[in-house]
């Protein structure tokens, strides 16, 4: 069994850098589990940690039903993939698979038995006796991850391991990466910093963010892809979550008629039920300002004027982008950016601060390819009410998260 | 022509005449020539100028600026590397494709790829050599907190040191640096280097036509051997009682005697002040050639600065130059009477490129000239002797 699970994981460097605080993750066997988040916030740190390329400072990793803080790295069962491309040209491709195995002394009739397995899985067994020459730039690639899948490890781990490749190969490579687990069905832990990969390959998905002072954890949500993107547990996860991400701004909650209303800049919007069943204890902040978020998506241009306009707002286009399944409506809506604090210490990460993000915060709408509008024009939008999303302005957590 | 951007180390020529909107595979420059190479993963050239030989070698932008960010920092770490001089962006071609950048390198005079030290489908008696070359090698860049990622003999470039055989790294693509490397990074870096080694060893002995059962597999697990043997040496705790100071000289003694110079000895006390608890912090495997420099002025690798030291002590205690107010007489003596005339004949007629090695060379047959006579041969006879033999080398 190759469940990995992390308990009270920390890292901190000789120097007293902290890179790593307080991860708790349970990694289930054969699950697919994505740590994803921006530069610098810890996720391939806690891959090396797995693999014991980096020293546990706090807690335990555990693999199996075994703690393995001071197992060394060959021992721990795991194999990190395409670290090494090199096929070598004189081997046929059976022996570029094997060798590893011949090095650790198993027997021949074991050998021929994973990489028969393995070449059928890849679907490279017509040409185990060929020389890699022979093969085309994808069946190299299958022969290199040949040479992991032979070893039949616990767990397989990889670093951003389609970073290099175009965008093409790219979009090929994880559609294979995809079918070689549900075949394989072995733990893996993947790291990227790109969300659209994380959600499209993960069975689950660990959001990390780097460290500070005041927040000496890095794990903010882990869950469903799905979960992450309908359930951001903070505007952290909300707004790395999805792609163009979420639109966020500043609206009072009021109360009327037993109905509850999130008043925004453009609009006054008519919360629906199933929005407050999904931020519990929502009605109480009635009267308060909060952060109100909307995906592109919980947006859409009205086909005839006039709807319902406590599910709509106006907006002047100052862009369109023509995706061809989608198009994207860019534009603003009269308030200042959110600034949270969390907000705040990302700016004072790229060295800028709240006043200069100006007076007015952009807003994108996902809307059909049909909608045929430019710049200037102005265009009614029918917004989704049961996708609502609502955060504390000063905690940034969602409101009613667990 | 378009131009890439160009970051290139001061000193050295800006390459702006080189094809740059050309793959460095399509390149056909007069600039061009021909060194020796092993194989490489990705496309190389040579390129000559006034200044010397460099080595251009295209790869993703990534892993080139990985590269030479390693190199440039490992330059100040240790001296087993490629010299980084520049690196090299074409701006206009997507960052994955193998052309988008490029590394210069200096080219590292007086190396060969080890498939010249190969004889049949090993290295023969050079094995011994070889194995203890990438060990010490690795030991030396996990002592200046590099990790490597893919060690292999193929990413390294090898020279002829007296008579052993110094290994540099050419490859850097998916190092990194750290202050200090863990235990688990040391040791993965090893699993690496063995799986490469037992896949090039694997792979000679396809090229020989010969199966893999045949192959040398277990090289690299004699690098790591040798490897082990050689990092406890440097890094174990001695525990010794107060008085027993001679064995903390014995010990830096012994580390000298490896090459490696002693930055700092940390002594710390332990059973309540009655034992003390000795550990060394190593610097760089240079201390012999560090040495004859100072000494001499001669520039020479570190096992070649050996056994030119040892030559020097046998010349200043046979001719009564061996108390410090003789010294510097006699170093001079020594130079002017026998290292240059000697060195300058070796120019003229010796095949090899490193006048310094075949110094080294020309030493050892003269010891083997006196272990089978049973007493001193005078260099003169020795000299004519090693070219009449057609200057035999440590083989």
């Amino acid at each position: 069994m190759a469940q990995i699970v992390m308990e009270g994981l920390g890292k901190i460097y000789d120097d007293g850098t902290r890179a790593v605080g307080d991860v708790n993750l349970e990694i289930g066997d054969g699950e697919f589990l994505v740590l994803v988040g921006p530069s610098g916030c810890g996720k391939s740190t806690v891959l090396r940690m797995i693999a014991g390329l980096e020293d546990i400072t706090e807690g335990t990793m555990s693999i199996g039903d075994r703690v393995i803080n001071d197992v060394a790295p060959k021992d721990r069962d795991i194999a990190m993939v395409f670290q090494n491309y090199a096929l070598y040209p004189h081997m046929t491709v059976r022996d570029n698979m094997a060798f590893g195995l011949k090095l650790r002394k198993m027997k021949k009739e074991e050998i021929d038995r994973r990489v028969n397995e393995a070449a059928e899985i890849l679907e490279i067994t017509d040409f185990l006796e060929r020389r890699p020459r022979a093969l085309s730039g994808g069946q190299r690639q299958r022969v290199a991850m040949g040479r992991a899948i032979v070893r039949e490890p616990a767990a397989y781990l990889m670093d951003e391991p389609l970073s290099n490749l175009d965008a093409k190969l790219r979009v090929q490579m994880r559609a294979e990466l995809e079918r070689l687990h549900t075949r394989l069905g072995t733990t893996t832990v993947y790291v990227t910093h790109d969300q659209v990969e994380a959600m499209t390959l993960g069975d689950r998905v660990a959001v990390l963010r780097a460290v500070s002072d005041n927040r000496p954890f890095n794990l903010q949500q882990v869950g469903p892809p799905a979960e992450l993107y309908a359930s951001p547990d903070n505007l952290f996860v909300a707004g790395f979550i999805g792609s163009p991400p979420m639109n966020l701004t500043y609206g009072h909650l009021e109360s009327e008629n037993g109905s509850v209303f999130a008043k925004l800049p453009n609009t006054r919007l008519k919360i629906d039920q199933a929005a407050l069943d999904h931020h519990p204890g929502l009605e109480s902040h009635t009267g308060q300002e909060l952060v109100v978020g909307l995906r592109p998506s919980a947006l859409e241009a009205a086909v005839v004027g006039g709807s319902d306009p406590e599910r709509s707002m106006m907006a002047t286009v100052d862009v369109t982008e023509m995706l061809g399944a989608d198009t994207y409506i860019h534009f603003t809506v009269d308030r200042a950016p959110v600034v949270t604090p969390d907000i705040e210490e990302l700016l004072a990460d790229t060295g800028q601060s709240a006043s200069s993000l100006g007076d007015t915060t952009n807003f994108i709408a996902r809307v059909s390819p049909d909608v045929q509008v430019r710049h200037g024009d102005n265009v009614e939008l029918v917004v989704d009410t049961s996708k609502l999303h609502f955060f504390d302005k000063t905690s940034g957590e969602r409101i009613g998260a667990k | 022509m378009s131009l890439p951007n160009l970051l290139i180390h001061p000193g050295h020529p800006d390459f702006l005449d080189l094809p740059w909107d050309e793959s460095v595979s399509d390149w056909e420059h007069d600039r061009i020539v021909e060194m020796p190479a092993g194989v490489h993963r990705h496309p190389v050239v040579f390129v000559a100028y006034d200044e010397g030989v460099y080595v251009v070698k295209e790869l993703p932008h990534h892993f080139a600026q990985n590269e030479y960010s390693v190199l440039t920092e490992l330059e100040n770490r240790t001296y087993r590397s490629a010299p980084p001089v520049g690196l090299v962006h074409r701006g206009w071609v997507d960052d994955s494709e193998e052309h988008s950048a490029a590394v210069i390198t200096q080219y590292v005079t007086h190396t060969f790829p080890y498939r010249r030290l190969i004889a049949g489908i090993g290295f023969g008696k050079r094995r011994a050599r070889l194995l203890d070359s990438v060990a010490g090698l690795l030991v030396e860049l996990h002592l200046a907190g590099c990790y490597w990622g893919d060690c292999s003999l193929s990413n390294l470039l090898y020279r002829y040191d007296g008579g052993a055989i110094e290994a540099v790294m050419i490859d850097a693509e998916t190092s990194y640096l750290r202050e200090t490397l863990s235990d688990g990074q040391r040791l993965e870096d090893l699993e690496v280097m063995k799986m490469n080694l037992a896949g090039e060893m694997a792979d000679i002995a396809a090229e020989k036509g010969v199966g893999i059962d045949q192959a040398d597999l277990r090289l690299g697990e004699d690098v790591e051997a040798t490897y082990l043997a050689l990092w406890e040496e440097l890094n174990a705790d001695l525990i010794i009682t107060r008085d027993e100071g001679f064995r903390i000289r014995e010990r830096i003694a012994r580390l000298n005697d490896l090459g490696f110079s002693v930055d700092d000895v940390e002594l710390d006390p332990t059973d309540e002040g009655n034992l003390v608890q000795m550990r060394v912090h190593v610097g760089n495997r240079k201390f012999n050639s560090d040495r004859l420099r100072q000494l001499t002025g001669l520039a020479a690798k570190e096992n070649q600065a050996r056994l030119l030291l040892g030559d020097l002590s046998y010349f200043l205690a046979k001719n009564g130059y061996a108390s410090d107010a003789h010294r510097a007489v006699g170093v001079f003596a020594w130079l002017s009477g026998v290292y240059e005339p000697i060195v300058s004949q070796i120019r003229t007629v010796w095949p090899g490129d490193d006048p310094v090695q075949g110094y080294c060379d020309f030493l050892h047959h003269r010891m083997r000239l006196a272990t089978e006579r049973g007493f001193d041969v005078e260099n003169d006879e020795a000299l004519s002797s090693w070219m009449e033999s057609g200057f035999p080398g440590f083989d």
